[in-house]
């Protein structure tokens, strides 16, 4: 959470939710909402760890984000991106 | 900041090193299999995979979950649990066909017998002054620990006694922390968590989160029921 806030997100909330009402040590799902401070577009890329544990990820995440707005119609921005680097 | 501690009652010698649940749910299981086997005269670990696979058997509960404490200790006074070799820990949830033990899993040992207890922290240091280990239930909504930290360290936003993710540990020594009654609980998150695998948990920590306590018994070598019987 602290990578992700010094990359310039603002972290809006950070919940978990079990869904498991029986079970010891069932799996939750942790629900963390952020909100870019700069850059409108970018790549987030984000990694499950336990964080005393010395060893690597068990999960990660990466993807490409834009939201810099509603699409107009026609081509979406990012096929005229490609578009525009193949030209 | 350092803090003194004051040890009271220590069962860490009955035990062997901590272990590694990883990623799966199965901290309840790793916490009876190991009270089991720290009850026998030397340690050896036993097949928490196998006492895993039949609580959730008779509780008619995918792999993927966590295990319920009534349906453990039944699998562990019905079932038994085999040495660690017999079925060794699977590091990752398998999928519910292909998850079974083999036909010759190996002869299962049994404690004598396990109960439920009251859930107070009182009870706890009941149990460790007879020299039984206590398996702790807690709630938890975010808990972390820095690495060869004395004492759990709940994160104070979001934790107020939290509600939401449900956690098993065994209590192994209880004695003081800066002058309050605390209990050091035996986690299953590996070696590399607080101090080789522990923490304390001191009483106001500890009160509110308890929602359930189990102790097995000493006569942990029960030889398998009849078929006659």
């Amino acid at each position: 959470m602290a990578d992700l806030a010094a990359s310039g997100f603002a972290i809006v909330g950070d919940v978990r939710e079990a869904h498991d009402t029986k079970g010891v040590g069932a799996p939750v799902i942790r629900r963390v909402t952020a909100a870019p401070q700069d850059a409108p577009r970018g790549r987030l890329e984000v990694e499950q760890r336990r964080p005393w544990a010395r060893d690597g990820a068990i999960a990660s995440l990466a993807l490409d984000f834009d939201l810099t707005g509603p699409e107009r119609t026609g081509y979406s921005r990012a096929e005229l991106r490609r578009i525009l680097e193949a030209a | 900041m350092k803090r003194v501690v004051e040890i009271a009652v220590d069962l860490r010698e009955d035990f062997g090193p901590v272990r590694d649940q990883g990623p799966r749910p199965t901290c309840l299981a790793f916490a009876v299999s190991d009270t089991h086997a720290g009850l026998r005269n030397d340690w050896e670990a036993l097949s928490c995979e196998l006492a895993f696979f039949h609580a959730l058997r008779r509780a008619e509960r995918p792999p993927g979950v966590g295990a319920t404490l009534p349906h453990m200790l039944d699998a562990l006074k019905l079932d038994g649990q085999p040495v660690e070799e017999a079925w060794p820990y699977l590091t990752a949830t398998p999928a519910a066909s292909a998850w079974s033990p083999s036909a010759e899993v190996g002869m299962p040992l049994r404690p004598g017998w396990r109960q439920p207890w009251p859930r107070a922290s009182a009870w706890v240091r009941a149990a460790l002054d007879s020299d039984l280990p206590a398996i702790l239930l807690l709630r938890l909504r975010t808990a972390s620990t820095l690495p060869n930290s004395t004492a759990w360290r709940f994160r104070p936003r979001g934790d107020p006694a939290g509600r939401t993710v449900r956690h098993a540990v065994v209590a192994v020594p209880h004695g003081k922390v800066d002058g309050d009654p605390a209990i050091l609980v035996r986690n299953s998150w590996g070696a590399d968590w607080g101090m080789a695998g522990h923490a304390w948990l001191t009483e106001p920590v500890v009160t509110p989160r308890l929602f359930g306590l189990a102790i097995l018994g000493e006569e942990v070598d029960v030889p398998a029921y009849s078929a006659a019987a």
